[in-house]
């Protein structure tokens, strides 16, 4: 199983295609970055001039990278799972299109340590494109740009400011935003995957993938009473569940060091993530164990 | 010598397209085993069935004794295939995918050793090219040098000949007969063309729309002793004029203006002869096996 674990990461990260993902990561990024280097006084102004006028602040640094690390997680996070399709989309139904599955299929390995092995691979390129992301949106934007308290603003218009003065309040709700990223994203790649079975090529699953998520995003973003109840069993409901973790449990905007507001929301959200990744690929690997390779 | 391949009433139906009915064969070992039919025929579903690449919708199939459905690992370790073509991971180099099909096969075979498999085929000196550059004839030997990488005892080849040049052709038929004589390999081999599965197997089966026609050994059916001469020729007497010779009984049958005479490869000399001698203006005469005259009418 480990060996197959392998010969699946190594084919995955032998392909061209692999790199997009990675190269476009850190296009986006870097120019962001670029952007927020050049012009930081001018959107500093923009983005806290209103907050300045109601509060004071003592001198601190607000386009700081835990800041700058936040608007792009809230960029990207919607366009990351095409870059997690475009792999893990393909891995069978490129097979299927390659010819590959049938001489892969008549070594002794059973369908479902295969359709694992695959997956688990699908996974680590998962993380591998999350951990990339960390390095650039976060390491990077904390080298460039230091470190200081969070401000950010919330869907209610309220503002949530997380203090970071002894350096310990925000780098945590990092990682953990980022471990619950892992999950939403993980979904996707089930997701995809799952397609993948049914499919002969590649192309398929990725848009059907990109189609799914955006309409369950429009529907969960959409405030309508019909929609409303739909939303609870959409799995995109849950893959900005990341958030939570810079709500502290303080309702006055000044934050509680070390707090989160909802902890059972995120955990609640992780579940359903897990849920739904579990699902995704039982229903794929029952429909491969019965698939007739006539291709 | 034993039975490498049993199937017992196997058959197979895509909803309501049945391509296998009820086929039962043996396959000995040793044997180069020729499944010939046309296309569509049922050959490739049946090999499918054997690789498990297909789940029959009845019957069964037992592999070095063993039941492919209970024991498919054990099994599918001692079984090199190709199905069609040989589709390979054109992004990685020849070396790469022998490798990579090795480990899959459940061995670790050194530097060395893939190497020395490459040779065989003849590609050593492109063992570092990306698969995407090789003609159709280097795929073919390497998914033949990936089949045999594990050493297995029975190797499955499905049309193996398909998109090959005519050199490219010689090199499988003889690669074939290698397994065979050369290694003791048990090979089952199919096609569609008559002469290349005469020119390899030493048993035979030929199926059409999924059943078995007929099975029995290459030395049976190519009986030198019942050849059959195809004979065109303008004159409408000609068994008149043959009367008083012992080739008007070798007559069989006429289709269109062939007539055809069945006899011995050796005497079709002498028929020509007494054909001259009889006055008969040949205008061609071609020897056949029976076979491939009932071949080509079953496929017709």
């Amino acid at each position: 199983m480990f060996v197959l674990y392998k010969i699946e990461l190594y084919k995955i990260f032998r392909k061209p295609r692999t790199y997009i993902s990675f190269v476009a990561i850190a296009l986006v990024i870097t120019l962001m970055q670029l952007a927020f280097k050049t012009d930081g006084p001018v959107l500093s102004e923009l983005l806290f001039s209103g907050l300045k006028d109601m509060f004071q602040f003592d001198g601190g640094n607000l386009l700081n990278g835990y800041f700058i690390c936040y608007m792009i997680l809230n960029m990207l996070l919607i366009q990351i799972p095409l870059l997690v399709a475009i792999v893990t989309g393909d891995l069978i139904s490129g097979e299927a299109n390659m010819g590959t599955l049938r001489l892969m299929l008549t070594k002794p390995s059973s369908r479902n340590e295969i359709m694992l092995a695959k997956f688990a691979a699908g996974l680590t390129y998962t993380l591998s494109l999350l951990v990339w992301m960390a390095l650039l949106s976060l390491f990077l934007s904390m080298f460039i740009f230091g470190t200081d308290d969070l401000i950010i603003g919330k869907s209610n218009g309220l503002v949530q400011m997380v203090v970071d003065k002894q350096g310990d309040d925000v780098f945590w709700r990092y990682l953990c935003a980022f471990a619950l990223a892992f999950l939403a994203l993980g979904t996707v790649a089930a997701l995809s995957f799952m397609l993948s079975v049914f499919a002969e090529n590649s192309l398929g699953p990725i848009v059907i993938t990109m189609s799914v998520i955006i309409v369950f995003t429009i529907i969960s973003t959409m405030d309508m009473p019909l929609f409303q109840k739909i939303n609870p069993f959409l799995f995109t409901s849950y893959m900005t569940a990341w958030k939570g973790f810079f709500n502290t449990a303080s309702n006055d905007g000044s934050g509680m060091t070390g707090t989160i507001f909802s902890l059972s929301a995120i955990l609640k959200a992780a579940g359903i993530l897990v849920g739904h990744i579990i699902a995704f690929v039982g229903i794929a690997m029952y429909a491969f164990k019965r698939k007739d390779i006539v291709s | 010598m034993g039975t490498v391949v049993e199937i017992n009433h196997l058959s197979k139906s895509f909803e309501e397209i049945h391509a296998v009915r009820d086929l039962s064969l043996t396959v000995e070992q040793g044997d180069v085993y020729g499944f010939l039919g046309q296309n569509g025929a049922g050959k490739s579903t049946t090999m499918r069935m054997m690789l498990t690449l297909i789940a029959p919708s009845s019957g069964n199939i037992k592999i070095f004794g063993k039941d492919l459905q209970h024991d498919r690992k054990e099994i599918l370790r001692e079984v090199g295939a190709i199905i069609e073509r040989p589709d390979l991971y054109k992004y990685l180099d020849a070396y790469d995918n022998l490798e990579l099909f090795a480990r899959l096969s459940g061995i670790k075979p050194t530097k060395k050793e893939l190497m020395a498999q490459l040779e065989k085929v003849g590609l050593a000196d492109r063992a570092k090219s990306k698969v995407k550059t090789f003609s159709q004839g280097m795929k073919q030997r390497l998914g033949i040098a990936i089949s045999l990488v594990h050493n297995p005892k029975l190797v499955i080849l499905d049309e193996p000949t398909n998109g090959l040049d005519p050199q490219g052709i010689a090199e499988m038929r003889n690669i074939i007969i290698g397994l065979s004589k050369e290694h003791g390999k048990t090979v089952i081999v199919s096609s569609h063309l008559l002469n290349e599965i005469e020119q390899v197997a030493t048993r035979i089966i030929i199926i059409h729309k999924g059943k078995k026609v007929v099975e029995g050994s290459a030395s049976e059916m190519f009986d030198p002793a019942k050849t059959l001469v195809s004979l065109e020729t303008a004159n409408y007497d000609v068994l008149q004029k043959l009367s008083g010779s012992s080739f008007a009984k070798c007559y069989q049958k006429s289709i269109g203006d062939e007539m055809l005479f069945e006899m011995n490869r050796k005497a079709i000399p002498d028929f020509n002869k007494a054909l001259v001698e009889c006055g008969v203006e040949v205008t061609s005469m071609t020897p056949r096996h029976s076979l491939e005259d009932f071949f080509l009418r079953l496929t017709a």
